[in-house]
Order: C-alpha cells, then sequence, then structure tokens
C-alpha cells in the first residue's frame, strides 16, 4: 500500500516533468480561455441560451483536458515503460502489475482533476464563468467520460508497439476529436456531414454530455445516444486491451 | 544436509523454433556466489530470467528458496534482489527518487544513504536518470537489487558498462554481501571476474551446460594450470613440444610461443627441450593458467596441439 501510494505520487511528479505532456495537459487550455476571451470577452448572448462564449467553450475545454491526458499521455507513457523494460523491472519487485497499472491510472486521473481545476480558475477569475448547472451533474458527466477516454487510451497503449507509435496513433486520433468533437470549437459551427462523421469519434459523447450538464440538462435522461456510444467505446476499448495488452 | 537456495533440473525453453536452454541442471548451495558463463545466445540470461520468474520453463523443474518461481513470484520478490540485463528507469526519475520507491515496495528496506555511498552514488541523489553515466545506471540497478537485503540475489552482466575501478568497488561489494551469508548467482562476459568472484562456474554453450566446476578446476582439467610464454624472434626454428608429456596445447603467433602445461614437471621438460635446441630463453614466462583459455577451449575454440 505504502509502495501503491508513492509509485502514484512518482508517476504524478513525472507526469509533470515531462514538458510536452504537461503544457498540454494543464497550460494550453487555460491559454486558449485567455485568447479567446480576449477576443471574444465573456457576455451573455441569446443564442448560447444566455450564456458567454467562454462559458460554452470551457465545458469543451475540460472533454479536451480529459482526451489529451487519455489519448496522449497514457498510452506513450504506458508503451514507453513497457519498450525500455520498466514494467520488467518492476516485475520482479512484489508489486501486483494490476497495481502498476493503478498506480498510472490514478496518476493520470489527478493530473486531469489537476488540469480542470486550473482551466475553471483561469475562466472564472479572468472572465466570471458562468455555471447553471449542478457540480454533481457535470462531475459525474466527466468521470463517464474520463472512464471513456481511458480506456481508448489502455487500447491505444495495448495496439502500439513502441512510445513512437502510440505518439503517431495518438495524433491520428486526437486531432480529428479536438476540431470535429466539440472540444476546440463549437460542434454546431460544422458541416452537418461533418458532424454525422463526428459522432463516430469517441471524444463527441463525451462533449455532449459535458455541455449538457453545463447547461443543466438531464444527460442521463436526454442523452441516450451519447450513452450508448461512451458505452460501446468503453466496452470495446477495453476489450482490445485486455486481448492485446503485453507487458513486454 | 540443507536443500540448495537454486535448484535446476533440466531446465528447457524454446522460442518458436529456436532452442534457448536445452536441459540444464544445477544447484546453488547457501552462501555461495555462482557464475554462468558462456558466449551471446548461450541460454544465460533465459536461465535466469526463469528463475527470476520472468519466464514460464517449457520443461523441467525450478526452485528458488523452495518456492516454484513462475508460480510465485511475488510472493519470492522479496527474498530475492534482481540486477536485469537490460533495463531503465523513466529519464527524468532522479536517484534518491528511484532508491526510496523501490524501498517502499518491500516491507523491510535497508538505509538508502548508506547504499548510495557504498556504491559511489551519493553525489548523484538528485540527479534524472537519463543523465547518469553507463557505469552510474548500472551500480544505481545494483543498489536496487540490494535496497530490501535479499537473501538471494541474480545479478545479469554484473558490472557490464563500468570501469575498473567501478568493478573493483562492485566485486568488494559483492564479497561483503557473500559474507553476510547471501547466495548470488551472477553472469558475466569477464572471466577475470568469475575467477575473482565466483566459487563455482557453469559454462554455457547453445542451451547446455558444458563444464561446471571451481575456476581453477576447470583450469586444470582443460588447459592445465601452468602457462609458459616465451618470445621467439621471427624466423627462429621452434622445437617441436606437443608430444612432451603434460603438455595441453602450443600456440605460435606473431613472435610469442604459448605452452599450456597440466603441471611443474611438464613446464621443466618444456624448458628443458627449449634448451637443449638452442633457443634463448631471455623473455621465458611462467605463469597460472587463465579461465579465458579454458573457457575458448569449452566453448568451441580448442587449443591447437600442433605448432603451425
Amino acid at each position: 500500500m505504502r509502495g501503491l501510494v508513492r509509485l502514484i505520487w512518482v508517476e504524478f511528479l513525472l507526469q509533470l516533468r515531462e514538458p510536452f505532456a504537461a503544457f498540454f495537459a494543464l497550460a494550453f487550455p487555460p491559454l486558449l480561455v485567455l485568447l479567446f476571451g480576449s477576443i471574444y470577452g465573456n457576455e451573455p448572448k441569446p443564442e448560447l441560451g444566455g450564456l458567454g462564449t467562454i462559458d460554452v467553450a470551457v465545458s469543451g475545454y475540460v472533454g479536451m483536458v480529459i482526451a489529451t491526458v487519455a489519448v496522449f499521455n497514457l498510452p506513450i507513457s504506458l508503451a514507453g515503460y513497457r519498450e525500455r523494460g520498466i514494467l520488467r523491472r518492476l516485475a520482479v519487485t512484489p508489486l501486483s502489475p494490476f497495481a502498476v497499472f493503478l498506480a498510472h491510472l490514478v496518476s493520470l486521473a489527478l493530473l486531469t482533476i489537476c488540469g480542470i481545476l486550473l482551466l475553471v480558475l483561469v475562466a472564472k477569475v479572468g472572465y466570471h464563468l458562468r455555471f447553471l448547472g449542478s457540480l454533481s451533474s457535470a462531475i459525474a458527466a466527466g468521470a463517464l467520460g474520463g472512464i471513456t477516454l481511458f480506456s481508448v487510451g489502455f487500447a491505444l497503449a495495448a495496439l502500439a508497439p513502441t512510445a513512437r507509435t502510440a505518439q503517431v496513433t495518438s495524433m491520428l486520433l486526437f486531432y480529428p476529436m479536438l476540431f470535429l468533437s466539440g472540444m476546440a470549437l463549437p460542434r454546431e459551427i460544422l458541416p452537418e456531414r461533418i458532424q454525422r462523421v463526428a459522432t463516430f469519434l469517441p471524444a463527441t459523447p463525451v462533449v455532449t454530455l459535458l455541455r449538457a450538464a453545463w447547461e443543466n440538462t438531464a444527460w442521463w435522461r436526454n442523452e441516450p445516444h451519447a450513452l450508448l456510444a461512451l458505452a460501446l467505446w468503453t466496452i470495446g476499448s477495453l476489450a482490445v486491451a485486455a486481448w492485446r495488452f503485453r507487458w513486454e | 544436509m540443507s536443500s540448495p537456495v537454486i535448484d535446476v533440473q533440466d531446465l528447457r525453453k524454446t522460442y518458436g523454433l529456436t532452442v534457448a536452454v536445452d536441459g540444464v541442471t544445477f544447484q546453488v548451495e547457501e552462501g555461495e556466489i555462482f557464475g554462468i558463463v558462456g558466449p551471446n545466445g548461450a541460454g544465460k540470461t533465459t536461465t535466469i530470467e526463469c528463475l527470476e520468474g520472468l519466464r514460464r520453463p517449457d520443461g523441467g523443474k525450478v526452485r528458488v528458496l523452495g518456492r516454484d518461481p513462475a508460480r510465485e513470484r511475488r510472493q519470492l520478490a522479496v527474498h530475492i534482489g534482481v540486477q536485469l540485463q537490460e533495463s531503465a528507469l523513466p529519464d527524468r526519475l532522479r536517484v534518491g527518487e528511484t532508491l526510496a520507491l523501490f524501498a517502499s515496495l518491500y516491507p523491510r528496506s535497508l538505509d538508502q544513504r548508506e547504499l548510495l555511498v557504498q556504491l559511489g552514488l551519493a553525489d548523484q541523489v538528485r540527479t534524472p536518470f537519463a543523465k547518469l553515466s553507463g557505469g552510474q545506471k548500472q551500480r544505481l540497478f545494483l543498489a536496487l537489487a540490494l535496497i530490501h537485503d535479499p537473501t538471494v540475489l541474480f545479478l545479469d552482466e554484473l558490472t557490464t558498462g563500468l570501469d575498473p575501478h567501478g568493478r573493483r568497488t562492485v566485486w568488494e561489494l559483492i564479497r561483503a554481501i557473500r559474507a553476510r551469508g547471501k547466495t548470488i548467482l551472477l553472469s558475466t562476459h569477464l572471466m577475470e571476474e568469475a575467477e575473482a568472484l565466483c566459487d563455482r562456474v557453469a559454462v554455457f554453450h547453445r542451451g547446455r551446460i558444458v563444464a561446471l566446476d571451481s575456476p581453477s578446476r576447470l583450469i586444470a582439467r582443460t588447459v592445465g594450470n601452468l602457462l609458459v610464454t616465451l618470445r621467439i624472434p621471427d624466423g627462429s626454428p621452434v622445437p617441436p613440444l606437443s608430444a612432451i608429456p603434460g603438455v595441453r596445447g602450443v600456440e605460435h603467433r606473431d613472435e610469442t610461443l604459448t605452452v599450456y602445461a597440466e603441471d611443474d614437471r611438464a613446464v621443466a621438460a618444456v624448458v628443458q627441450r627449449l634448451v637443449e635446441q638452442g633457443v634463448p630463453l631471455r623473455e621465458l614466462g611462467v605463469s597460472s593458467g587463465r579461465l579465458e583459455d579454458a573457457y575458448l577451449t569449452l566453448t568451441g575454440t580448442p587449443l591447437v596441439r600442433e605448432e603451425s
């Protein structure tokens, strides 16, 4: 137990020390808030249901933090651990493979939470972020989205033979999600056909739930399609991970 | 008589069509330093990894401290210290953090500071793994193998990447650990190391053990106890020596004549023959037989019996 806690802490520190990973998980989303806030401000707009540009964008950015950590940090670090024999070295300690897995998961969840808190803080202080929903509904939506996207990340780690290939496959998945799933731009501005394509990306239902939570909609009742998509992505990814993951 | 600490019976391991280990049997007793030597691909690492529980044998029986490593890896992990042949740590993990992490994984651990001092890493506590030299990395892995004061140590290529000073320091440490009653199994490419440290050495070749004995007996058996060297200027005639009783082999390469001899009597006979033939003895040397020669003989480069 003592070992597990220390491993989680060490993994967390290592994520912070990785400049690329730390930048995109922690610094990039608040920078976007500052950038778009300075351009558009955050005045309430009738077409956004009384919310401002930043209010709406932040729900997408929350999804972006989760997706960044899940699709970049997780597979790249796990594939790197395997490739370099770090998992082998841990395998000859009393630590169980499951504990190593868990430590990765918890440390990355901590990183995600830090990223979201930082984002919300900057939006709150800089642009008086409005939030109409209930906190518990937003946390539940974030947690569900996190479970799904982390599962996708595990599947990527299981499929990638090296950290480098993990990086490439992560990018191939991440950038379409960033622009099409409603994380960086609102989905509504995209053509109908592209929106339809976007429904097949795992981050799209995550953003749908987060947006709904932000606008105080009962997503658990009103978004059955998104929930189904999340369930399918989670089950499919975990199956792939269980089938293909190798320790060495 | 107590049961051996390490017991390997007819171990077999195959990767696809390649037979890596082909029926290996040996025992290591408590307090022993046991060496495994052999060319690359001889099955050394595979054997050690079966003992560590990292690989499951295809056949035979493996026991460490009476336990089956493949099935009881985690229970065994507390009692064994492991240095893998190829391993790495996260680039940005610092030496001090690494040791603290590994110490926390075991119920009991040694004083971290003291261990770092012993291994000459005291000044590197805050150095990240990627910034360590090859020798420092190797010593850090040794520290990780020792941190929980294990009963049995598996050291795969103990001093690879260490300079001569570092090697001597590590040898001293290994001897001190054995003096505290620990059992050590190590593999090495350096015959000097095997000779300096090991009570017994198993010579691996193509997945089998071709010889297993103490270094001195291996030398005596294969190349003889004594080595006669003599400088012979180009063109000078060399008398035939290989027929002399007790002469195991004769080599004449460049300007150096090397005679592998079993004992003093054989050396005396060689010297006598040389004197009779009027070969000047100005640069004659007699030294102990070398494990390196025994090793080469056992792994496919037999001594030359007839001089060219």
